[in-house]
């Protein structure tokens, strides 16, 4: 063991003797013998600047006191931490460091878990001999989410340090000198990065508090229970906190997960908190009476659905029935809604994919999966020797991702990222390229080619193929990366053995995906240095439960575990058209926003408003109830127990934090309760029954128990592949319309992206995002403005076939010429209304 | 009163009825000798020489809930003790009331968090008349809760029809 | 050796000492001396109730006159005010935490330039206090670090309906006119015109207490 291990030195601390590895620092040593040396600038994670001098320590033969965070250890070093010169320092440097705190502690928010309390009562003077008139500085506005008081600052600088080293954006500043110095923003500018919210943890005093929990509670009331974040495939592991008097969540607190978030959340999943106690909910079921939705009983409407949907199955046939579930519940619920409908309606026409229009071809996801990628994206990145990432902007779609990307970064390992625009990760990666938006599949061809020239590999005949049919030719140039350039990246794959792939959601969603994700894999092939294993390759879907919602079976033409079915039902863009041209009776949405996710919105608004029977079951108000004829209340995510399978396949579980609203059931009562009228033996059970179920249906989820998701031990199994086509046989036709040239009228390609202070989902019914949202913009080349006339903030109306909206202009280099880029989702700036995904182009006028 | 019990409507001779029944009825409020805890400390001091419950017509407590109007739960209300209690109560002859003293037997008090052997409220198993909070109640509260029952027991309606409840 | 702890006890020896009852045939052997002793008993013993018919009563006439409090006697709370009229409490929400039978919410907001309550920058939007709960052992008032509420000198609060017994803010506030009686030399670091109102501008909340008939 010690030959491979790091060198290790043994000293005594307070006459124990401990051994750690050489470099430790002392007060980390000290901490293995359970002595804690109090400290407040000192942070494991952040650098060391030893500025608080509270962590003093006496060594032997040093004439002074040393910071013990500073000091490593040696070896035969004798140590006290509580001598009495010690205690002296502490108690002196505890009197410096409350000279000019304000003795503010009933209003403070951080009274009761604050360091300042603790340790000013374990090693304070009980009296301040300070009587003159104390330092105040005029109160900062740093944002809707942190308020900074500087009085009670005390310069620890652990957030300026967090911010510049972790967080990646040196937003926060210790400005002056002397008694004057204070914590700053950045030319006082509010907060912008993300994780600005983790400083509050981070602040050992009330001088960086949380403007969404002010005053709302004190932390000795706050109940915790353990969930996992509902707002990305991440999914964080997170404490929901809420008053134990009331059904309020006011809290949410990152819990350790070494595998996932380690310590940090974004900002959006710690302040969007606010969705859960939200008054805009849905609350009683309602039914559509003579044209208007009134409320009624669960019994009476399930009593109607059954009835209806009995009426028109009997007569049609299960294919008659339909329904789209959004990839956000549970793996309960999910698992049980497409159990509902192949077991009692036997139809097969049931979709989770409710972003993007699924291609004729087998899903992306799961081609990808047959591949046998591992698809663990933490557990890759923190072993490859190189990153690349393949279509994606981490920053706006997993922040957390993007703070390991940025840890590896900074740990020297090199990043190479391939988008169709500039990203915040820019900055620290080691190469940066860029195609044009639309071109990720001849730009990936291309890329394979070469690299695979370069390696002197030889692909199959299919494949190369393939690759001819895709790569553009003559429109190289349109592809909008340069010949030199991918040969340039080819050079640096060539090189990076070890790499690992991570490929975003603009390559692998849409009619291309499957194509795309079957080349990054090919590339993955290439680069991996194990030849035969699984492809150093990872997909990262964006929502919380999309891995779990593809096990679970929600999918046409695949059942849990991704068991093939023989006669495939309809799926998502097929059902729209069902009800369209009436061959679907019944459609039911269940926590599906359709109207606002789907690309095409004027085709899902036609489909919602033509079915005869539309079934919408939500915990919010979206914009598809209107439509309903029969909306259901479901709870919200911090109201329900249950599993959910994050981007690296680890099936997590969430407590429910607090009691249901009365009159709303969770997704797996309210399916129960419908599948108990058909008398097929269903009954109200609890989900960890569901998940025993889902565990025997899985064959990928067998060893996953309730309890050990409950500790995030699970992790699913690699698919078997045998239960997938190999073979890519996508016709390369069916992709051209993509790269045709834009129509005459409408010049501009409109290219969507995430952004994550949007409006989508859940975040609009948080109160506290909401205020720290940005408004949607339209993002132009200068170049492009300049030929019609458009300048940086002008309204413009962006017009497409379908419909218009109007947005302020921003001009940049970011976008692409002959790219309008708008990016996040708006209830109100329905950005899908304005053209169909297969023609994106669009006209911008004044 | 048995057959004639709020049968008439209002007029001089009933109502004149019921104010002297009233009036015997509540200058005779016999409790039940019954004390459970600390409050029945303060119940006896109620009733010695120097507040002297007796000056109220209360004095005269009975050993036998047969022979009493008032139960005052005077003090902490075990689970065990609950049913006991509710005997009692159905023991005692009509009309009589309840009067619940001191924390712990109007709402389970300090026991109300995490006390599993305390009954949250007395309320819970007999119909409470009168709270008379405290912790304990001092002497001359109980007197003032005493007092506050006998108007209670002032407006009781005997002979008169029974009012109908305002919506 | 278990037969020995279950023998029956021996039977007790008759009471000892002197003996109280006189039978009638004792009282008839008795001699004279014997019989004026305990004539003189009597007398004594029926001077003291004589005596006591020329005192005052013992009985305390409770409904018409009533007790002075001791001084720190804890009867129902009081919210208390600064002299300029906000209120001392900050809704730090210490006497919530304190209590044991839990007979305290209150919910703190913030304040605002417009609508300043307290000193500081919170207050309770909301304190209730349920007097059936409460025991009175005033740990709230030793735990208040603004001394904003104390146990006042009212204990009379015998009600029939159990819903009179939760104490709103309405309730417990000490009127407008009192001054602040706990204040020992404790002066607000931020005492700032621009923080502390004109006794003329007070919010509504106090208005509408004050127009409360007594």
């Amino acid at each position: 063991m010690s030959q491979t291990g790091p060198e290790m030195v043994t000293l005594t601390i307070d006459g124990r003797q401990v051994t750690v590895p050489k470099g430790t620092p002392i007060i980390d040593a000290a901490l293995q013998l359970g002595i804690d040396i109090p400290h407040y600038c000192y942070d494991k994670d952040l650098s060391v600047v030893a500025s608080c001098r509270l962590c003093l320590v006496e060594i032997e033969k040093v004439p002074k006191l040393q910071p013990s965070c500073s000091t490593p250890a040696a070896e035969g070093q004798v140590v006290y931490t509580r001598s009495d010169k010690v205690l002296d320092a502490r108690r002196m440097q505890m009197e410096f460091l409350l000279v000019q705190h304000p003795l503010d502690c009933p209003v403070c928010d951080q009274g009761g878990e604050c360091k300042l309390q603790d340790y000013s009562r374990e090693h304070g003077a009980e009296d301040t001999r300070f009587h003159y008139r104390r330092r105040t500085f005029p109160k900062p506005d740093i944002g809707p989410f942190i308020d900074l008081e500087r009085n009670r600052c005390i310069l620890c600088s652990r957030c300026v340090r967090f911010m510049d080293e972790i967080a990646g954006n040196a937003e926060l500043v210790v400005v002056n000198r002397g008694w004057k110095s204070h914590i700053t923003t950045f030319q006082d500018q509010p907060l912008k990065n993300e994780f600005a919210g983790n400083t509050i943890d981070l602040c050992p005093v009330g001088a960086l508090t949380s403007k969404v929990t002010r005053f709302r509670t004190r932390v000795w009331e706050l109940k915790s229970k353990p969930s996992i974040c509902s707002l990305c495939s991440v999914g964080c592991s997170i404490d929901l906190q809420h008053r134990n008097r009331t059904r309020e969540i006011l809290r949410v607190l990152p819990r350790l997960s070494e595998k996932v978030n380690y310590r940090w959340i974004c900002d959006i999943g710690r302040f969007g908190f606010d969705q859960f106690n939200s008054d805009n909910r849905l609350k009683k079921p309602a039914i559509r009476i003579n044209g208007d939705l009134q409320e009624t009983s669960w019994a009476n409407a399930l009593g109607e659905i059954a009835k209806k949907l009995k009426v028109i199955v009997g007569a049609r046939g299960g294919a008659a029935a339909g329904g789209i579930i959004g990839p956000r519940p549970s793996n309960e619920t999910l698992f049980l809604f497409q159990q509902f409908f192949r077991e009692i309606l036997k139809s097969n026409n049931v979709d989770h994919r409710t972003e993007f229009i699924p291609g004729q071809q087998d899903d992306g996801f799961l081609t990808s999966i047959a591949l046998r990628a591992v698809n663990q994206p933490f557990e890759e990145i923190r072993k490859a020797s190189a990153v690349i990432l393949l279509g994606t902007d981490l920053p706006n779609e997993l922040p957390i991702l993007h703070l390991q990307v940025r840890e590896r970064a900074s740990a020297g390992i090199p990043v190479y990222l391939a988008h169709h625009r500039p990203t915040r990760l820019d900055s620290v990666c080691s190469g940066v390229w860029g195609y044009r938006p639309g071109f990720e599949t001849p730009f990936l061809a291309d890329l394979l080619k070469k690299t695979a020239q370069k390696m002197e590999s030889l692909l199959s005949q299919e494949m190369e193929e393939t690759i001819s049919s895709f790569l553009p030719g003559a429109e190289n140039e349109a592809a909008g990366v340069s010949e030199q350039q991918v040969n340039e990246l080819a050079n640096i794959l060539q090189q990076s053995n070890g790499a690992t792939l991570l490929v975003g959601e603009s390559m692998f969603t849409g009619k291309a995906g499957p194509v795309n994700v079957r080349l990054a894999a090919e590339l993955a092939h290439l680069l991996s240095s194990d030849v035969g294993g699984p492809p150093p390759l990872s997909l990262l879907p964006l929502h919380n439960n999309s891995r779990g919602a593809a096990d679970m079976g929600c999918y046409p033409h695949r059942g849990p575990g991704f068991e093939p079915i023989e006669k495939p039902g309809r799926n998502t863009a097929q059902m729209l058209e069902g009800c369209i041209d009436g061959s679907l009776q019944a459609l039911i949405l269940f926590n599906a926003d359709l109207l606002n996710e789907y690309p095409d919105r004027d085709l899902a608004r036609r489909a919602l408003e033509k079915v005869p029977f539309l079934v919408v079951a939500d915990a919010y108000p979206f914009s598809t109830i209107p439509y309903a004829d029969i909306a259901l209340p479901l709870s919200t995510h911090a109201e329900e127990d249950g599993t959910y399978t994050n981007v690296d396949g680890r099936i997590q579980r969430a407590l429910a934090a607090v009691a249901q609203l009365e009159g709303a059931l969770t997704g797996v009562q309210a399916i129960l309760a419908l599948g108990e009228r058909w008398g097929a033996g269903w009954r109200q059970v609890n989900p960890s029954r569901i998940f025993e179920m889902i565990a025997r249906a899985v064959p990928h989820y067998k060893d996953a128990s309730w309890t050990d998701a409950g500790k995030g031990r699970c992790v699913a199994k690699p698919v078997n592949i045998s239960l997938f086509q190999t073979s890519l046989s996508l016709a390369a036709s069916s992709l051209a319309s993509s790269y045709k040239p834009p129509l005459p009228d409408y010049p501009f390609r409109l290219v969507r992206g995430r952004f994550l202070f949007d409006d989508s989902g859940e975040k609009r019914f948080a109160p506290s995002l909401v205020s720290r949202r940005e408004e949607c913009w339209a993002e132009m080349h200068p170049g492009d403005a300049k030929k019609i006339g458009v300048h940086e903030g002008v309204m413009v109306s962006l017009e497409g076939v379908l419909g218009s909206i109007r947005l302020p202009a921003r001009i940049s280099n970011a976008a692409a010429p002959g790219c309008v880029t708008v990016l996040g989702r708006y209830d109100d700036k329905p950005v899908n209304g304005l053209t169909a995904e297969d023609q994106p182009w669009i006209k911008v006028q004044l | 009163m048995g057959y004639l019990e709020g049968k008439f409507e209002e007029n001089v001779i009933i109502t004149s009825v019921d104010a002297v029944f009233n009036w015997a009825r509540l200058s005779s409020v016999w409790p039940m000798t019954f004390g459970l805890a600390c409050c029945a400390i303060e119940m006896m001091h109620a009733s010695a020489c120097r507040f002297d419950i007796d000056r109220f017509g209360a004095g005269v407590f009975r050993p036998s809930p047969r022979q009493s109007d008032l139960m005052i739960v005077a003090g902490t209300v075990t689970y065990k003790m609950a049913k006991r209690l509710r005997l009692l109560y159905d023991q005692m002859p009509e009309p009589r009331w309840v009067l619940a003293m001191g924390s712990c037997a109007i709402g389970g008090g300090p026991y109300y968090e995490f006390g599993y052997h305390v009954v949250k409220g007395v309320d819970l198993y007999v119909p409470v008349d009168i709270y008379v909070p405290g912790c304990p109640p001092r002497p001359e509260a109980l007197l003032a809760g005493l007092m506050e029952l006998q108007q209670k027991i002032r407006q009781d309606r005997i002979l008169r029809k029974q009012k109908t409840p305002a919506a | 050796m278990h037969e020995a702890v279950f023998k029956p006890l021996p039977k007790q020896a008759g009471r000892q000492g002197v003996k109280v009852h006189l039978t009638a045939r004792q009282i008839k052997t008795m001699g004279w001396t014997k019989s004026l002793q305990i004539s003189w008993a009597i007398v004594k013993g029926m001077f003291m109730t004589w005596r006591h018919l020329f005192r005052r009563p013992t009985t305390f006439n409770y409904p018409n006159r009533k007790r002075a409090q001791a001084p720190r006697f804890r009867g129902i709370h009081r919210l208390q005010r600064h002299d300029d009229g906000l209120e001392r409490c900050v809704g730090c929400g210490l006497c919530a935490v304190v209590c044991p039978s839990d007979a305290i919410y209150l919910e703190a907001r913030e304040n605002t330039p417009e609508r300043r309550v307290s000193h500081g920058e919170r207050y309770a939007s909301l304190y209730q206090i349920d007097m059936l709960r409460c025991i009175f052992c005033g740990f709230c008032e030793e735990a208040c670090p603004e001394d904003a509420i104390i146990l006042g000198a009212d204990w009379e609060a015998a009600s029939v309906d159990r819903r009179d017994f939760v104490y709103a803010k309405s309730r417990l506030l000490a009127p407008l006119e009192q001054k602040d009686r706990f204040r020992r030399g404790m002066t607000w670091p931020d005492e700032s015109p621009e923080t502390t109102p004109a006794s003329t501008d007070l919010p509504e909340y106090y208005q509408k207490l004050q127009n409360k008939p007594a």
